[in-house]
């Protein structure tokens, strides 16, 4: 056997072993102290406390007491502190949540209106084309830029600003200088669907942004992290829950690959390239998806009232993620003129991603059992519970799609865009819309005013995303064994897709219609118009509330 | 804010923050590890990412190289002449071979393209720069010379132009340029226009 293929084996193989030892020794408590493993896991008395306002007083007693019953012994008394904590974390970062949100909200209408028009010219391509900035090359790279930085990195930083103090128990320090910074990224957000409206690009996936602006939005993370670092030494809270390691790490990583892959004059060539998919990966992987896993780590049982199922899976899915997940790029140049040792090893290293998601849906599935009905009723638990399992299938279907003989079929096509969409939209957008249903009454301190707009919402965007994923993954596949067949002319691919492009335009304008009474809510919301709600904005409260008594 | 209502019921209604339990990683997740970790060392075994020369996908250089190759020696590949044609000359003539007018002359229904095969390989070997009549229009340009194509390239792309649009006139073989490029290997510059062309078919017959 050849030596370089043994020390290529050897470095798999040692690197899992040092991430073994790595996760048993913060188990065993050898490197730094681990107070989980030390003391009790649960803080003073709290778990299961109704969550109904709506319910007359002998209702929400009852409701409490089924409850309780069903938590079998687990402490069960109120901490008042940690309400005190809560509601001194939440009027601390109400500004900069809402600011993110609202800038987010603002780019969603964009991007996905730019992303609808982008769909509809591929079957329509010569509709309106009469300016540069309204061809297909520009719009596509519009709504790129205002979906992934504009509506979900928004939402993100959002969501990190008002779960950290909560889970820090500590008011969020320098909210202002939060706001500089979103302030900051949001100028830069602007600048770049302006330069390339007008043709200024840096031309490569994802990184389309060109470089002087980037500036900006490294200057507007800087300020974030200076001020989550701040009241992550500040914090009350003893341990760190699961989801503030995946928003802390992520973080800092998408600062680092935002500046290692916008550094000027560095990359060229085949390392451009690399480079190139090494971020455009991650970005995806280290950032979209952590800040999202976090996000649902935190709402998921909140919502129904429950612990996390097992701490060492947890620990088990968030450094193997850590550990590996920058490897996984190369996947994207199969067949280019790169090292094969290097795609092999991302290859391997995409199949490897299944261990953090088995880990994480073990966990979730061991969390929500017997309590999965409550999606019916529940918001945040519907988008997050759909999120979730998207997550499980887009990641599986990632690992697979790395493989060169799934590759030969579908690198190039449709196949890969609908792929993206489903990790972007049907896990990523649905989790953040479940977070933003939960967070915007605590940020705003009004009641969403019509719970049915939240449920019409839900079903736009979730068949939406499923016509928009069926047929567009199913029309790439056709489009890839045209392409492969040598007896059929290249155009034949091209033709092949049209119908199936026609129906994604359908399952976007869905979407879109979601975004337009997702967002007309909020505004609605905003403004005050609407019924002044006192409970929460539940489906079907009476059901949930019996659901909470007699159920699991 | 609205003085009607408790700004912090939202707070005080919801539950716990979650925590989580200490318990074994289940069997399952285990599992899936290992079986993760052994397919990685046999994927890294069974690629041989090392020991070949491939291209990222595991295709060869044959693989990629076309269609098979013909025992004809030294002209190996077999050209396109509807490929080159689109790389080397459709820049100017145009894809749908109608030139541009006034700048550059026409190859659909030139009588140039569609006459003798000789006047057009030699055409092709040496270049023209001067006045030249087309299809009854004067043009005052340059065309460049294509040496650096072999013999059976060059063949092929005027076999292509002159079967094309509506030319409808013989192939020609590959020998006829091995010919010309030796009774034409004088020749250092591009012929003067039209003129020169004529003398050239005259001088011959």
């Amino acid at each position: 056997m050849d030596s370089a293929l043994l020390s290529l084996l050897a470095a798999f193989l040692l690197s899992l072993i040092g991430l073994l030892a790595f996760i048993w020794s913060l188990r065993k408590g050898l490197l730094f102290e681990n107070p989980r493993a030390a003391s009790t896991i649960f803080a003073p008395g709290e778990i299961g406390k109704a969550d109904d306002p709506a319910l007359d007083k002998d209702a929400a007693k009852r409701l409490q007491e089924a409850i309780s019953a069903s938590h079998q012994g687990e402490p069960q008394a109120e901490d008042p502190e940690e309400i005190e904590d809560r509601i001194a974390a939440d009027r601390s970062s109400a500004f900069p949540v809402f600011m993110f949100i609202a800038f987010g909200c603002m780019w969603l209408i964009l991007g996905a209106t730019a992303g609808l028009v982008s769909s509809l010219k591929l079957h329509w391509p010569d509709w309106i084309v009469s300016d540069a900035w309204m061809t297909f090359g520009r719009m596509r790279t519009v709504h790129i830029i205002a979906v992934l930085y504009g509506w979900i990195t928004n939402v993100e930083l959002g969501i990190i600003v008002w779960l950290l103090p909560r889970l820090l128990r500590t008011p969020l320090k320098g909210p202002l200088w939060v706001m500089l910074g979103g302030s900051f990224i949001n100028v830069g957000i602007a600048s770049s669907i302006g330069a390339i409206g007008a043709g200024w690009s840096d031309g490569m996936e994802y990184l389309e942004i060109p470089w002087q602006i980037g500036l900006f939005i490294q200057a507007g993370m800087i300020c974030i992290i200076g001020s989550v670092f701040y009241t992550l030494l500040h914090r009350k809270a003893h341990e760190l829950y699961v989801s503030v390691w995946y928003h802390i790490a992520a973080l800092l990583w998408i600062t680092l690959l935002f500046t290692v892959a916008k550094l000027p004059g560095v990359h060229f060539g085949v390392q451009q390239a690399m480079t190139n998919w090494w971020y455009g990966h991650n970005v995806l992987g280290l950032w979209f998806t952590p800040v999202a896993l976090g996000a649902i780590y935190y709402f998921l049982p909140k919502t129904i009232g429950r612990r996390v199922r097992s701490y060492n899976l947890s620990l088990l899915g968030f450094w193997t993620l850590a550990f590996f997940y920058a490897q996984v790029g190369g996947h994207h140049l199969v067949g280019g003129p790169v090292p094969g040792w290097l795609i092999t090893l991302s290859i391997v290293q995409s199949m490897m991603m299944i261990i953090p998601v088995a880990a994480f849906s073990i966990n979730m599935a061991g969390t929500m059992w017997g309590r999965m009905r409550l999606a019916l009723y529940s918001p945040t638990l519907r988008f997050m519970m759909f999120g979730g399992f998207m997550y499980l299938l887009s990641s599986l279907q990632g690992s697979f799609e790395s493989l060169r003989s799934i590759q030969q079929v579908a690198h190039f096509t449709h196949f890969t865009v609908a792929h993206a969409h489903l990790g972007a939209y049907g896990f990523v957008s649905m989790v953040l819309f479940g977070a933003v249903y939960f967070m915007m009454p605590r940020v705003l301190h009004w009641e969403w005013p019509y719970p049915k707009l939240i449920s019409l919402h839900f079903w736009l965007a979730s068949i939406g995303i499923m016509i928009y994923f069926v047929f567009l993954s199913w029309g790439g596949w056709l489009q890839g064994l045209a392409m492969l067949d040598a007896t059929r002319e290249f155009m034949e691919s091209v033709r092949v897709t049209i119908p199936y492009l026609e129906w994604r335009s359908i399952g976007g304008g869905l979407m879109w219609l979601g975004h337009m009474v997702f967002v007309g809510h909020l505004l609605v919301m905003i403004l005050r118009f609407g019924p002044n709600r006192t409970g929460e904005a539940l489906f079907a409260p009476e059901k949930m509330k019996l659901e909470m008594m007699h159920g699991k | 804010m609205a003085t009607n209502h408790d700004d912090t019921r939202a707070q005080k209604r919801e539950n716990i923050d979650p925590k989580e339990m200490i318990r074994p990683i289940p069997i399952a997740a285990s599992l899936v590890t290992l079986g993760m970790v052994v397919f990685g060392v046999i994927y890294l075994l069974i690629s041989e990412p090392l020991t070949t020369a491939q291209y990222g996908d595991q295709r060869t250089v044959a693989d990629l190289s076309g269609s098979p190759q013909t025992a004809d020696s030294n002209q190996a590949a077999a050209a396109d002449g509807k490929a080159l044609y689109a790389a080397q000359c459709a820049a100017c003539h145009q894809a749908n071979g109608q030139g541009v007018p006034g700048v550059f002359p026409p190859l659909d229904g030139s009588e140039w393209v569609q006459g003798e095969p000789r006047i057009l390989a030699n055409i092709l070997l040496h270049g023209i720069n001067g006045e030249l009549e087309v299809a009854g229009q004067k043009y005052q340009g340059m065309m460049p010379a294509f040496p650096q194509l072999s013999d059976n390239e060059l063949a092929e792309t005027i076999t292509y132009i002159r079967t094309a649009w509506s030319n409808r006139a013989d192939a020609v073989q590959a020998g006829l340029f091995e010919a010309e490029r030796q009774s034409g290997a004088g020749r250092t510059t591009p012929f003067e226009g039209g003129a020169a062309l004529k003398a050239l078919m005259e001088k011959n017959n």
